[in-house]
């Protein structure tokens, strides 16, 4: 499911409520990679009209709050949408027992829209925020549609994906080498976890300025992308371990007696069971490092980060408070287009059975 | 083990024992055993006793700590245990079907393994729904969660056999599953046996499934002691001591009659007469013998009625229409059990064997099933002093 909620993670370590709901994942028939197209239409002319309806109100508080509602309403409505649909399908087609079917469409539908609701609220709630420190941002919609600006905001957008990418990069291959490891050998379970765990209590000012001094680091992207891999470490690592030992024994049990080796197990058993449950864990790890990589530009780096640092620097001045605002808005779209990535790549990377 | 028809051993336990690490107690204390081809082996004993363990120190699941296991004449003992596995059929109480894959991935995993060409890994798959009882259309791109627990024990079974092992461990394997339907899974099981001709070890907690499905009875006492190692018959007749008569508990007498036919028994000498006859003629025919009852046979040979002495006047009646009916009749390849089953029944206390048209071929009373009972029992007793003797 392609939730907003996910933003709530990124303090913490994964809460156990994201781990269930991969390990059990909802119930979707064949078709389920493949949204059906009528949502899909609703959704694009939601988006599009939010859009257009926005901006015509004039670029102020009302008419963001209507793009950000619509934007979230288009992008994920046909998801829970054709995820509803399909269990509807499935239960009238007797291959999935009523009781499994999870929440009903109207809870679901209450659910998605509270969840808007309460988002619109959180974002409203930070607008007045900005408002009421820069005495109105009725410009701002001006500003970032400067030529040359909106030139610099793809630039550093694009820069910005690419830092947290990157990291997500090496923090999957460390992080889930080290849950497989772990989850083989149980006595690295809590050394591994615990290292993970420290890395998030370090400061990330002073994790990011560590590796300055390290000469094939030095200043510039290196560092922050290491720092960001380590705090994705306790996510990735946990759900990797956890997604591992709840694959049922005896599915691990029959695979060995038929004589698959420990790798064939692992690749096209353990791993396939255990994938939405680790592909949970990627997603909260991006999440959290989505917020972090603004802090890369302190330390030469790229991203949407420069942004929030131009406005700090220039404090009380004019367009202090709309270069902020631009970091802040752009990186919570990109958080979000990535939620919606890896919800789109759960979908499709989910084994039919699982589904 | 002496048997009449020694059949080759397929699988020998020699001294295999198991003792885990940090502990004194054996789980298995050192087992010999031979599984002979193409038979059923039940490996039966309270819980705990260490058969599951025993069954799966064979395919090496559990590493024996002694002992050595030979496998079709090699010894395995030492071989790498994933292609060892390859060669031997695995089935558990839980299944563990691939929930990921479809009924046909997951049937296709070792010939997968064995690196067989896509198109016989198809018609294998086919093959083997089939012969599970599974029509392959309707199953094959099915995935685990949408079978049954009795299908997917099917498919567990097909599984197993996938690349056609010439050896099957299987470890409870219709435990889980509810009477009904496991009365039925064993039959077609026996039925796929009896063209399959498979060795087969068999784990259960049950003595009633035991003796169902076995060729051969271990019963393992603690650590897989074996407490006796026979047929079912003789296990039943002949209780070797106090532990295996308890196992097996009441009413043993009654299941031996399960494994005697009524076609190899002799048959009792009874008077009968044929429904033409007069009643002074019958008379004499029933003075003659010793019994109370006269058997009254219809034209086609087919018995009709009992009749005794108070049925025989001077009116000259019909036969065929004086005394009882007879209700009901077996075949000769009834059971000694069905037999004490209808006796139970009988006006007479005695019940007809008939051929497939119906016609009379002899009659059965309690005193054969005792006589048998009491040959059976003689029999085994025999054989244990015949071994002890040796030994």
């Amino acid at each position: 499911m392609v939730t907003l909620g996910r933003w709530c993670l990124r303090c913490g370590p994964v809460s156990n409520d994201s781990q269930q709901a991969a390990a059990t994942p909802p119930a979707i028939n064949e078709n389920a990679g493949t949204l059906s197209y009528r949502p899909l239409i609703v959704g694009a002319v939601l988006v599009v009209g939010a859009v257009v309806v926005g901006f015509a109100v004039g670029g102020n508080l009302g008419g963001l709050i209507v793009i950000v509602t619509g934007l979230i309403m288009g992008l994920t409505g046909p998801v829970n949408f054709a995820e509803g649909r399909n269990k509807l399908a499935m239960i009238a087609d007797g291959r999935l027992p009523a009781a499994d079917a999870g929440p009903s469409r109207m809870k679901k539908i209450l659910g998605a829209i509270s969840t808007v609701i309460a988002v619109a609220l959180a974002i409203a709630l930070l607008v007045l925020l900005f408002t009421w420190a820069a005495d109105g941002i009725g410009n701002w919609f001006e500003w970032i549609r400067a030529a040359d600006r909106e030139d610099e905001i793809r630039t550093r957008l694009v820069e910005h994906a690419q830092l947290v990418l990157t990291s997500m990069f090496w923090a999957t291959i460390v992080g889930v080498g080290a849950g497989i490891v772990a989850h083989r050998f149980d006595f690295l379970r809590g050394p591994f976890l615990g290292i993970a765990a420290f890395f998030l209590t370090i400061p990330s000012f002073a994790l990011f300025a560590v590796f300055i001094p390290i000469s094939f680091i030095g200043i510039g992207d290196r560092g922050p992308i290491i720092a960001m891999a380590m705090y994705a470490q306790l996510p990735i690592m946990r759900n990797t371990i956890t997604g591992l030992s709840e694959v049922d024994p005896s599915v691990v049990e029959s695979a060995k007696g038929m004589g698959m080796s420990a790798f064939q197990r692992l690749r096209k058993i353990e791993m396939p069971l255990a994938w939405p449950v680790i592909l949970t864990g990627l997603r909260v790890a991006t999440l959290l490092t989505v917020g972090i990589a603004a802090i890369a530009v302190l330390v030469g780096g790229g991203g949407l980060g420069r942004f929030v640092q131009d406005g700090l620097t220039r404090h009380g001045l004019p367009t202090a408070i709309e270069r902020t605002w631009t970091g802040v808005v752009f990186i919570l779209i990109l958080a979000q287009l990535l939620d919606l990535g890896f919800g789109l790549l759960r979908r499709l990377t989910t084994p039919k059975g699982l589904k | 083990m002496t048997d009449d028809s020694a059949p080759k051993t397929m699988i020998h336990l020699d001294g295999v024992g198991k003792i885990y690490p940090g502990t004194d107690v054996p789980a298995v204390a050192s087992l010999t055993l031979d599984i002979p081809e193409g038979e059923i082996v039940v490996l039966v004993g309270p819980s705990g006793c260490g058969k599951s363990t025993t069954l799966r120190l064979i395919n090496r699941m559990i590493e024996p700590t002694s002992g050595r296991i030979i496998f079709d004449g090699d010894d395995v003992t030492g071989v790498n245990p994933d292609e060892l596995r390859r060669r031997i059929g695995y089935v558990i109480q839980q299944i563990g079907l691939f929930p990921h894959q479809t009924i046909a991935s997951n049937i296709a995993t070792v010939p997968k393994l064995l690196g067989w060409s896509k198109s016989d890994i198809n018609s294998r798959v086919d093959e083997l729904l089939d012969m599970v009882g599974l029509e392959p259309g309707v199953f094959r791109d099915r995935y685990p969660k949408e079978l049954s627990g009795g299908q997917a024990q099917r498919v567990g079974v097909a599984r197993a056999l996938g690349a056609d092992p010439a050896v099957l461990l299987m470890d409870e394997p219709f435990g889980a599953i509810d009477p009904i339907t496991r009365e039925r899974l064993q039959n077609e099981f026996l039925r796929l046996q009896s063209e399959l001709k498979k060795t087969i070890v068999f784990v259960t907690h049950d003595i009633d499934e035991a003796i169902k499905m076995g060729d051969r009875i271990a019963i393992l006492g603690d650590q897989s002691r074996i407490a006796q190692f026979d047929t079912p018959e003789r296990i039943l007749a002949y209780p070797v001591d106090d532990f295996v008569d308890d196992f097996i508990g009441s009413g043993s007498t009654l299941k031996g009659l399960n494994f005697e036919r009524v076609r190899d028994v002799d048959f009792d000498d009874y008077p009968v007469v044929r429904a033409g006859v007069g009643h002074t003629e019958a008379r004499t025919t029933l003075a003659e013998s010793s019994e109370q009852w006269l058997l009254v046979l219809d034209q086609a040979d087919r018995p009709v009625r009992w009749v005794d002495e108070t049925y025989l006047d001077s009116t000259d009646k019909p036969l065929i229409e004086r005394g009882l009916p007879v209700k009901v009749t077996i075949e000769p390849q009834a059971t000694l059990r069905d037999a004490l089953e209808e006796m139970l029944l009988s006006s007479s206390g005695h019940v007809c064997v008939v051929d497939g048209k119906g016609a009379f071929q002899g009659v059965v009373g309690i005193l054969t099933l005792t006589d048998v009972i009491d040959r059976m029992q003689t029999e085994a007793q025999e054989h244990y002093d015949q071994l002890r003797e040796v030994s």
